[in-house]
């Protein structure tokens, strides 16, 4: 599995840690894309599907919790990584019973956060892999199981 | 004010509090995740063999190392406002700046109203002069006023509070700029018992003009 072929988007209204932060992934070979809330993730999904959307809660406008929610029901193959400086466990709880893929809270080590990028990316890597796999063997009750429960997760 | 009230108001400035923590750490960890991202970047660059040579070169250097300097200012600027709000509580009554108090507010208020998309806004008359009275409890009235109005304000509305001197009172208006997104008929908070009655002990006064959209308080500049 190649870095490069990770497609990330931060969604954070601190534009300074945002910058930065996509400068670190980007040194470590990841495609990274930059907005600063939650209306602009949302059309740059739509341009753009990434692998993996690293997503803060609190900002202007649309919170990340709706934006997940939104993600989850639309664009259910992004895996969404919660990270936030305001994380309640309530939050967290909440975050992953909409289906998000982890939650982090900031500030975190970007070996950290690089980890848990790549075990999202393997994952949904994986769950693609084996639909495509049952389907060419014919076997496509179980490759739309396998979409499905993606879909609902 | 009777012990019920009393007891009420002190459960309203603990949530208060809370509130203005919670805000505070939340700002705190965004200026710490900033500065601990731009020291990493530094790092990567030198284990990367990615330093520039020539000071032409240096353009994500040295603006990484202007990152670490802003959010180090940022992060001294609202702790000492904190620090100064904190010690408000020292006594019930005190001499203080009508302006300071209000200028806590908004700078702790900051992102609180940004995710509104709502500005607070200061226009503080220069040379004002002090006010002896009990400087938590007047934040509180604001704090309280801020508060309904960033749920009730639409978005990229203002909040601008002027000061001003009239008949041995510090005046403050609040004005709004900007439409409600949903009519509340209800009685606005600070028209409630429990806040007029507060008012009312620092021997202030309240009043709303509806057609401007402005609340003016009062307050004695010494308390009688």
């Amino acid at each position: 599995m190649k870095d490069k072929n990770i497609k990330v988007l931060l969604v954070d209204d601190e534009e300074a840690f945002v910058n930065t932060l996509a400068n670190r992934l980007k040194m470590r070979d990841l495609k990274v894309e930059t907005v600063y809330d939650g209306e602009q993730a949302l059309s740059a999904v739509e341009n753009k599907e990434p692998d993996v959307m690293i997503l803060d809660l609190k900002m202007p406008g649309l919170h990340g919790m709706d934006v997940l929610r939104k993600i989850r029901k639309t664009y259910p193959n992004i895996q969404v990584i919660i990270l936030t400086g305001h994380g309640t466990d309530k939050d967290e709880e909440e975050a992953i019973r909409l289906g998000g893929f982890d939650f982090l809270k900031k500030p975190t080590d970007i070996e950290t956060l690089l980890g848990k990028i790549k075990v999202a990316y393997k994952e949904k890597l994986e769950r693609t892999l084996s639909a495509i796999a049952f389907a060419e063997a014919g076997e496509f009750d179980t490759a739309r199981e396998i979409m499905d429960e993606e879909n609902n997760n | 004010m009777d012990a019920a009230k009393e007891k009420d108001l002190q459960n309203l400035q603990l949530s208060f509090i809370g509130k203005i923590l919670a805000t505070y750490t939340h700002e705190m960890k965004n200026h710490l995740a900033i500065i601990k991202e731009s020291s990493g970047l530094i790092q990567d660059m030198i284990e990367m063999g990615k330093l520039p040579r020539k000071k032409k070169e240096a353009g994500l250097f040295l603006s990484t190392l202007q990152a670490i300097d802003d959010q180090l200012k940022r992060s001294v600027g609202v702790i000492n406002i904190l620090n100064r709000f904190g010690h408000r509580m020292d006594n019930p009554t005190s001499t203080f700046s009508m302006n300071e108090i209000i200028e806590e507010l908004i700078v702790l208020m900051d992102r609180l109203s940004k995710q509104k998309r709502i500005t607070l806004e200061g226009n503080f008359q220069d040379q004002l002069p002090s006010v002896n009275s009990n400087p938590s409890k007047l934040q509180l009235i604001l704090y309280s006023l801020i508060q309904e109005k960033l749920e009730c304000l639409d978005p990229g509305s203002k909040i601008i509070f002027s000061t001003s001197v009239t008949n041995g009172s510090a005046v403050v208006r609040v004005r709004q700029q900007g439409d409600t997104l949903h009519e509340n008929n209800s009685t606005p908070l600070i028209f409630q018992d429990l806040f007029l009655n507060t008012i009312k002990e620092l021997n202030g006064e309240i009043e709303q003009q509806e057609e401007i959209k402005e609340i003016t308080i009062s307050i004695p500049l010494t308390k009688e």
